[in-house]
């Protein structure tokens, strides 16, 4: 029996191991391609594929898994998590990693995107911290990465005035600390193009120190901290996905308290947190946060400072930039009480957020319910809830004296094959709240109705489907948005797989809204605009060595009665990673032809390791990069890339102070990984 | 008040009784006539009747909400004789002043277990207060096809001859539309059905549409439609003999417009 159950061990680890090499890089683009479709280019979601790289090279154990630790596999529903669980209960322990396909809802995709990333033999856990094993068990992860844009922007010349203050290149470092899955450390440093080293030597400065599974203690973090609860709309800090061609996404999967490692300047907490066990199945986690953030300010008619907003960029370039960098203190202080057992989650949140200076309102109509003041209370509840093959979820939140926002849906597995979601949410105009992602159609979960209903269809191991339609109406003004106004998107997708080298996939979305007239009328009116995107890909496997891509996409924009506006994209990427080389790389040449900004196209770019972009072909021209990966020692990586863009047609590329003269922008960026 | 049904049917003439009415299941599924087997397609698709083992008749109610008084009722009837099937169906929309009928005959017929056709006569009525009534004739023709346990796919037409009402004077038109559509049985429990919808004059309209079955008694089903972007919802009850649909269309427009649908089996 054991000599049985140790063979089909090591068949499962030949198997994961397979597809570890052969598909490593390209599923963790498959997989965040597929949960996040057109980004903007700042998101910053370093931290989802930290967690992604860093779970291959420390796979899950099935048999000793948490929920909270499978939800960080982004590409797992909640339904299939709770699914994992109840499997578990009924069956007792894995003995072959692909069980995983006789569990409710697990169709062969998501077991083939889950192996890589876990594992059935135990994991060497760290029990005991000592100082000598912190130094001798530990594992460090040292990156520097150094980017520049060649051509000579507008900013950076001798203007009078507004100009770019710092040197044009971009600097980042990252230290990362991990000693098993009980201590853990970061720091990360970053200075962006334009910025000065003003006294210190980064103009970001991030970093924390967190210790797991303290006894009672469960987590506790001192330093930069993101807190991620329920469904977003009440306390959510970090990345979050909203609506995306796996229908599931829609459905969030908060991670709670977790240590902050990504380089986005705005979209976390400082100061200390801990999530502590208080009773069975209870965790209680309190938390404060003192933070200095960016505001463009103003004196009111009482002589004191006053702002509207707060500026996210994280940018201190400019003069202007520069003053108003940290103008602003926020307090924070609150906590979450949790309830999970194996079926049921129930939670609730209370925090206060002070500020050194009040806000006032804009001038602008759309915004006249925006919060005003320096001190807001947020409340909100979550649950969650499964029910045989049903995954019920929904928060509400409540600003004190402000407006209320709940959501609450359900996941479905229908059948093995044909899982659905629905989610319906109601954002009141006035709900004031500084930390709220919840699901949304506007760039704010505020002001909003919407239904959401999708369907993900795998008929079997070669097709995949997945349609969405989702209607949202909004009962206030918005910005360009001049009257109540209402509109819905469709997304649908076919995937072919024949065979394990070869993959073509199709996608259309339509997106209807409505926004004010472009005419020049008294009062403005609205248009409908329309925007559609028509998707093909091809991905196939030439052998062991070389790997390729092809992409049409065809965007489509009108608006009103104005003529139909056309662009696409087209390019073919070619990798080339063999096994146990030295010297592994990728290449993309595309042509795009877009009339407007408005018929822009996004597409995902592959880059050195942790960074990330969808990039944004926007004109008419070639664009082109190449990224090679060195590896210099067996820990010490070296990743170089070269990517450009020429435009046709053009004497200038970029606006304001981004400028460049003539009709090319490249970028060079290196990047020194050390392991040790 | 009475003048603003009469401008809102001026204005949406067509808009509002393009489709026929397809019944709580139909509709709740967004309207998936084509290709999925139910009483109702007597309106759709009348080749889907031969899906019936028994003489089976359903009721109709839809409420439209911009108003209280525009609704439509209808009343459909299927005896099948072996493999031939006979069906009629009675229609009215509209209120007091202004009222659109329609009465359908359909003859379906079962080739083999996997095709069946039919062909349809329909006989339109106008009747507007005080301004007299005018008649026209119509034909749907469908055809069903089955390909296997799973997918079925289906195609009608209706009145592909352009057919109008008798008196020049009047603007509705007997919608002329082109339909095809699949269905598939992704399990027992699950249907799932999509068409494509050409109405002349209209742009092209795509529909999908689910049927859950929870359980044998009861069946939940949703569904959308792109042209114009509507969103329908709906559940059924199975008892015994008896079915009873309950569904809703939204519009952003239009609102709401629920349903109730009552069937016996005989």
């Amino acid at each position: 029996m054991r000599f049985k159950t140790l063979t089909i061990f090591f068949v499962a680890i030949s198997f994961v191991a397979k597809a570890q090499i052969t598909e490593q890089e390209i599923i963790i683009k498959d997989i965040i391609e597929s949960v996040a479709e057109n980004l903007p280019d700042d998101y910053d979601i370093t931290e989802l594929i930290e967690v992604l790289t860093r779970l291959k090279k420390h796979p899950i154990n099935l048999n000793k898994t948490s929920p909270e630790e499978l939800k960080t596999l982004v590409f797992l529903s909640p339904l299939q998590i709770s699914n994992f669980f109840s499997y578990i209960k009924e069956n007792g322990n894995f003995v072959d990693a692909l069980e995983l396909q006789s569990i409710d809802g697990f169709d062969i995709n998501t077991v083939q995107n889950i192996l890589p990333f876990v594992t059935l033999n135990a994991v060497t856990e760290y029990e005991k911290l000592t100082f000598t094993n912190i130094f001798s068990l530990g594992e460090n992860d040292i990156i520097m990465r150094y980017a520049q844009t060649i051509q000579k922007q507008k900013g950076f010349t001798d203007l009078p005035g507004n100009r770019y203050l710092g040197s044009p290149e971009r600097f980042q470092s990252r230290y990362r600390y991990h000693y098993g899955t009980i201590f853990s450390a970061a720091i990360t440093l970053e200075k962006d193009a334009g910025e000065k080293f003003l006294g210190k030597p980064f103009d970001f400065l991030s970093g924390n120190i967190a210790l797991f599974k303290l006894g009672k203690i469960k987590k506790i973090i001192v330093g930069d901290y993101t807190l991620q609860f329920g469904q977003g709309l009440t306390l959510w800090s970090g990345f979050s996905f909203g609506k995306g061609p796996d229908v599931t996404s829609v459905a969030k999967k908060d991670l709670g308290l977790r240590p902050y490692t990504s380089a986005n300047e705005y979209s976390f907490l400082r100061g200390t947190s801990a999530t502590i066990n208080i009773l069975r199945n209870i965790d209680f986690t309190p938390f404060i946060s003192f933070r200095n953030l960016d505001a463009s300010q103003d004196f009111d008619s009482d002589g004191n400072l006053v702002q509207a907003t707060i500026n996210q960029t994280g940018l201190h370039r400019t003069p202007s930039e520069i003053e108003n960098q940290k103008s602003l203190k926020q307090q924070v202080f609150g906590g979450t009480i949790q309830y999970n057992n194996n079926d049921l989650g129930i939670g609730a949140i209370a925090y206060h957020s002070r500020y050194s200076n009040s806000f006032i309102t804009q001038n602008a109509i759309y915004d006249r319910f925006s919060f005003v003041g320096n001190a807001l209370t947020n409340v909100g509840i979550y649950y969650n809830y499964t029910y045989k093959n049903i995954y019920f979820f929904g928060e509400a939140g409540k600003g004190i004296n402000s407006g209320l926002a709940y959501v609450s849906g359900a996941l479905i597995s229908l059948s093995p094959i044909v899982s659905a979601a629905v989610t319906y949410r109601s954002y009141d105009k006035d709900y004031h709240n500084f930390f709220n992602q919840g699901l949304a159609e506007a760039s704010e979960a505020i002001n909003e109705k919407g239904l959401y209903a999708g369907l993900n269809i795998t008929p079997n191991k070669r097709w995949a489907f997945s349609i969405y339609a989702d209607y949202f109406q909004s009962s206030w003004l918005k910005y360009r948005v001049d009257a109540p106004s209402n509109g819905n998107e469709i997304l649908s997708q076919a995937i072919y797989t024949p065979s394990k080298t070869f993959k073509i996939l199709a996608r259309f979305k339509t997106e209807n809204k409505q926004q004010n007239t472009d005419l020049d009328v008294p009062i403005n009116f609205l248009d409908d605009v329309k925007k559609e995107g028509y998707r093909i890909e091809v991905s196939w496997q030439l052998n062991k060595k070389w790997s390729f891509q092809n992409r049409l996409e065809v965007s489509q924009y009108k608006k009103g009665d104005a003529n139909k506006e056309l662009g696409y994209l087209i390019y073919q990427d070619v990798d080339y990673s063999p096994m146990f080389s030295k010297i592994t790389g990728n290449i993309r040449i595309a042509y795009f032809d877009t009339p407007s900004y408005n018929s822009r196209i996004y597409a995902y770019e592959d880059d050195v390791l942790y960074s990330f972009a969808f990039g944004m072909y926007n004109g008419k021209g070639f664009r082109s990069y190449l990224n090679l990966k060195y590896n210099l020692a067996k820990k010490l990586n070296l990743w170089a890339r070269y990517a450009t863009f020429i435009y046709k047609n053009v004497e200038t590329v970029g606006t304001y102070l981004d400028e460049i003269q003539g009709n090319v922008k490249s970028e060079v960026k290196i990047q020194l990984r050390y392991q040790f | 008040m009475k003048i603003w049904y009469a401008l809102l049917i001026l204005f949406f003439p067509n808009y509002l009784f393009a489709q026929n009415n397809y019944g709580g299941r139909l509709t709740a599924m967004g309207n998936n006539g084509a290709a999925v087997s139910d009483i109702w397609s007597l309106q759709a698709n009348p080749s889907g009747i031969t899906a019936l083992t028994q003489s089976t008749v359903a009721l109709n109610y839809i409420k439209h909400l911009f108003s209280d008084e525009i609704s439509t009722q209808g009343l459909v009837a299927v005896v099948p004789f072996k493999n031939n099937f006979v069906g009629i169906g009675l229609q009215r929309y509209g209120f007091s002043e202004y009222n659109q009928n329609k009465i359908n005959f359909a003859y379906a017929k079962k080739f083999g277990n996997s095709f069946s056709a039919a062909i349809a006569v329909n006989y339109h009525q106008l009747k507007i207060a005080n301004y007299g009534s005018s008649t026209g004739f119509s034909i749907d023709v469908g055809a069903m096809y089955r390909l296997n346990k799973e997918f079925s796919f289906g195609a009608f037409v209706s009145n592909p001859s352009k057919q109008k009402f008798n008196s020049s004077k009047v603007l509705t038109e007997i919608p002329t539309s082109f339909n095809i559509g699949a269905s598939y049985f992704a399990s027992d429990r699950v249907l799932i059905a999509t068409s494509v919808i050409k109405i002349l004059n209209y742009p092209i309209d795509v529909s999908l549409g689910i049927e859950y079955k929870i359980i044998n008694l009861l069946s939940l089903r949703g569904g959308f439609s792109v042209k114009p972007f509507k969103q329908y919802a709906g559940f059924g009850l199975n008892y015994n003999k008896i079915l009873l649909d309950m569904a809703t269309i939204y519009d952003a427009n239009l609102g709401y417009a629920p349903q109730i649908t009552i069937g016996y089996a005989f």
